[in-house]
């Protein structure tokens, strides 16, 4: 069901409605969510709630065991066990056809022809990657004995799948969600209308900018680069660059949203990254809950910055090539987790210098660092290395002619303005639109929802989905 | 309850729209999810005493077959043949027929015709139901649904994009697809669709030119087709497909609009040199293999009165290739009756 769906416009007021009449109770609350949850992940595909239940007893009865062990070298198999599990489903569902593509590509290279691996193709289960993440946080926290264990197993389980953020995050680890499940949520008219201004601000990013690029351009462009201009190419870049932000920061902000309204609360997920001044100032704003997920339990494990210069380089390569491989099993993402590692390596130093820095500075960073980031969408988005030879190669043409209609160039430089525009400004403009009389703001959001209808003209999933 | 007042409020405004827009189209003679059928139905279902199918047991829109005598002419086509906003007795099949029987020849024409049916659907369809009803004669009267598939099947934008979503695959509920529908079904759906969705798609960047692999994938269609026809011991025709308009003449905005409302990535003048590439290979594939091709598209094409969009005719448009049909028909309609005769 995606969060842009006729069903979804069903199913959220259905939620709430049976969701504010059984909220003060503790077990019928749970227990509503979760079905919620099931009956969300299972329209998309029923066979999958089996593996995500599977991942949720494993990791419940293991934690309950670790709760219960003192001893040093059990509690560390038994995190083992919860890594391998949970890994080995991810790899198994994820990366397996990859593994095998890849190695049978490498056996051809020295001359093993004809070498048939064995192939799973399964069908990748939506917000796995998701799901699994913030289940190893449970995990990886009590091992850590940073968190007590969860004894109700209803409560574990709706950590787990709670339907906003179960397929596209963001990653919510237990130590932030599991505390707010031992406690009656607070709904209030107040956070009804902050979650409802949030779950539509990120369907008009989604539908009005992000589908709109994709549809009167990006796609175009890239499914034949070699048909136009560098003017064209740059101006498909750029547009991308906004689309995947606006696909997947609307996602995050009907996430957001939906949980308020549940009276749950869901950290942020973006800010405004494309005004970073370095490539390791983008990785605080883009993705938030993904890469501090990545810092503190795969970075900091393998050493982090406490081993000297070379290890540190080498850990920010594996932490990035691995983050890129978390987004699919393709070479390109890890062509652009490897250019992100490299970024974050060449300007580790300069990160530590942006202190009193003229305006002119600023913006030649900001310049510089958004032009870097999105070349590393083109290496996110592209299907083929002759794809991204053609569009290299057309890009340094320096060929002029811009093959969009204006309606393309006037909703880039729209999300770009808002995107640019200082935060104290957009965020009192929501503030007063929240603060306007219930009518107007419910007659805003059902002219919205005729807005989205007549817009929507392509696939409506979300670009996040697939990982 | 009081918490979620937004939620209602917006339900309310959005059901009270709807019911404006249902109340309005209802009077305008539309059909409507609330108030059902208006003074315009359209005519997908023959009355009971009507002589026009379809019907459980003649599946066709054309005239009931009253006798076993006569020419049996299969018409395989798409909602341009099938046109259920038209009576049957208006529709080009029929119009042949009658210029036929004038002419003294008894041919009962099986008008097979189904709204987005392309030559592959047609094919299966003479497959499948064509051992029953024994046609001597197997007209093919397509184009825009063939290039249609096949341009999407080129340009569909996700085809060099990332690695596909699981998509949902089986519903197990039934709750999306009742919920789809249910939108679907709205008026107010419909009128954004008209007003805002289609109009829209002229600011997309649109396919100039058209993919190589095209002629490639339209003549194996024919081929199957023919191969098809004569499996069955029926003589097969081709038929050139019209256009609202020629190269070099501008395209109606209607036109335009309604051609984008359906095929979303592909400029309207590509569409139309497509029509003209795909009449090119019906006449050399006729020529080759000694298949009757009428030239519908000679007479009919760029005549702006005979359509009212950019594929699918007036009465007038079908009266016109009603015409043409029976005209192209007449010999081997013919030839047929004698040899139905001597056997």
């Amino acid at each position: 069901m995606n969060f842009n769906s006729a069903e979804f416009l069903v199913f959220l007021p259905v939620v709430l409605l049976v969701y504010s009449l059984v909220f003060r109770r503790e077990s019928p609350r749970d227990l509503w969510l979760l079905a919620a949850s099931y009956f969300f992940y299972m329209s998309w595909d029923w066979r999958y709630a089996g593996l995500i239940l599977f991942s949720t007893v494993i990791d419940f009865v293991l934690g309950a065991r670790m709760a219960a062990e003192q001893r040093a070298s059990r509690r560390k198999l038994l995190v083992t066990m919860s890594l391998v599990v949970n890994l080995g489903l991810l790899a198994l569902f994820k990366y397996f056809d990859f593994f095998m593509n890849t190695t049978q590509g490498v056996l051809g290279l020295f001359g093993v022809e004809g070498a048939q691996l064995p192939h799973v193709r399964l069908l990748l289960p939506v917000g796995i990657s998701f799901y699994t993440f913030q289940s190893l946080s449970y995990t990886i926290d009590l091992y850590r004995r940073e968190i007590p264990p969860e004894r109700n197993f209803v409560k574990f389980a709706l950590f787990v799948s709670f339907f906003p953020r179960l397929v596209a995050g963001p990653i919510v680890r237990a130590s932030e969600f599991l505390p707010q499940l031992q406690t009656t949520p607070e709904i209030s008219d107040k956070r009804s209308v902050r979650g409802a201004a949030r779950i539509f601000r990120g369907l008009f990013k989604k539908i009005v900018f992000a589908d709109l690029l994709a549809g009167f351009g990006v796609d175009t462009v890239f499914a034949d680069p070699s048909e136009y201009s560098s003017a064209t190419l740059l101006l498909a870049v750029y547009g991308y660059s906004f689309q995947i932000y606006n696909d997947f920061s609307g996602y995050s902000d009907i996430a957001i949203g939906a949980a308020d309204m549940l009276g749950f609360k869901i950290p942020e997920n973006f800010n405004r990254p494309y005004l970073s001044r370095n490539p390791r100032e983008f990785w605080t704003r883009w993705h938030i809950s993904l890469s501090t997920w990545l810092r503190d339990y795969l970075y900091v494990s393998l050493g982090g910055n406490r081993s000297g210069p070379t290890a540190t380089k080498r850990n920010l390569l594996i932490t990035m090539v691995l983050g890129g491989l978390w987004h699919g099993a393709a070479l390109n993402f890890v062509f652009w987790g490897l250019w992100h590692g490299l970024l974050l390596i060449v300007f580790r130093r300069a990160a530590k210098k942006h202190d009193n820095q003229s305006f002119g500075t600023v913006l030649w960073q900001r310049f510089l660092c958004f032009h870097l980031i999105a070349f590393s969408w083109l290496l996110f988005r592209i299907g083929s290395l002759d794809q991204l030879g053609a569009f290299l190669s057309g890009l340094t043409e320096l060929s002029g002619g811009i093959a969009m209609k204006p309606l393309y160039l006037f909703i880039l430089g729209t999300t770009a303005t808002i995107h640019f525009l200082p935060k104290a400004t957009t965020d009192a403009v929501f503030a007063t639109f929240c603060r306007l009389p219930r009518l107007i703001q419910g007659t805003t959001y059902a002219l919205l929802v005729f807005l989205f209808v007549g817009l929507s003209m392509g696939d409506p999933s979300f670009i996040y989905f697939q990982f | 309850m009081k918490a979620y007042h937004i939620v209602i409020f917006t339900l309310i405004v959005l059901a009270a729209v709807e019911l404006v827009l249902e109340i309005k189209s209802n009077q305008a003679g539309w059909n409507t999810l609330l108030f059902g059928s208006g003074s315009r139905t359209t005519h997908a279902s023959s009355p009971e005493e009507s002589v026009f199918g379809p019907t459980a047991e003649f599946p066709f829109r054309s005239e009931i077959l009253a006798s076993h005598s006569g020419v049996r002419v299969w018409i395989g086509s798409s909602s341009y043949g099938e046109d259920v906003y038209l009576p049957a007795e208006v529709t080009f099949a029929h119009v042949a027929q009658l210029h036929l029987q004038e002419r003294g020849l008894q041919a009962h024409m099986l008008n097979s015709s189904k709204a987005g049916w392309s030559t592959v659907e047609n094919t299966a369809a003479l497959r499948s139901t064509g051992p029953e009803w024994k046609p001597d004669i197997v007209v093919l009267y397509q184009g825009y649904h063939d290039v249609r598939s096949t341009l999407l099947a080129s340009t569909l934008p996700d085809s060099d994009g990332p690695p596909s979503t699981m998509k949902p695959a089986s519903d197990p509920f039934g709750f999306a697809r009742a919920a789809g529908q249910l939108g679907e079904r709205t008026t107010s759906y419909s009128f954004l669709k008209i007003a805002l969705t289609a109009p829209l798609r002229e600011s997309r960047l649109l396919k100039t030119s058209l993919p190589s692999s095209l002629d490639a994938d339209l003549l194996s269609r024919l081929d199957d087709f023919v191969d098809a026809s004569t499996a069955l011991g029926a003589t097969p025709v081709l038929t050139t497909f019209a256009v609202s308009t020629l190269p070099g003449q501008a395209m109606p905005a209607r036109d335009r609009q309604q051609l984008l409302r359906w095929n979303s990535n592909t400029d309207p003048e590509a569409y139309v040199a497509a029509m003209i590439e795909l009449n090119e290979l019906v006449r050399t594939l006729g020529g080759r293999q000694d298949i009757l091709v009428i030239d519908v598209a000679d007479e009919v094409s760029g005549h702006s009165e005979f359509f009212r969009d950019f594929t699918h005719f007036t009465p007038e448009g079908h009266a016109a290739v009603g015409q043409v049909l029976a005209a192209g028909l007449a010999k081997i309609v013919e030839d047929a009756h004698e040899e139905n005769s001597r056997l």
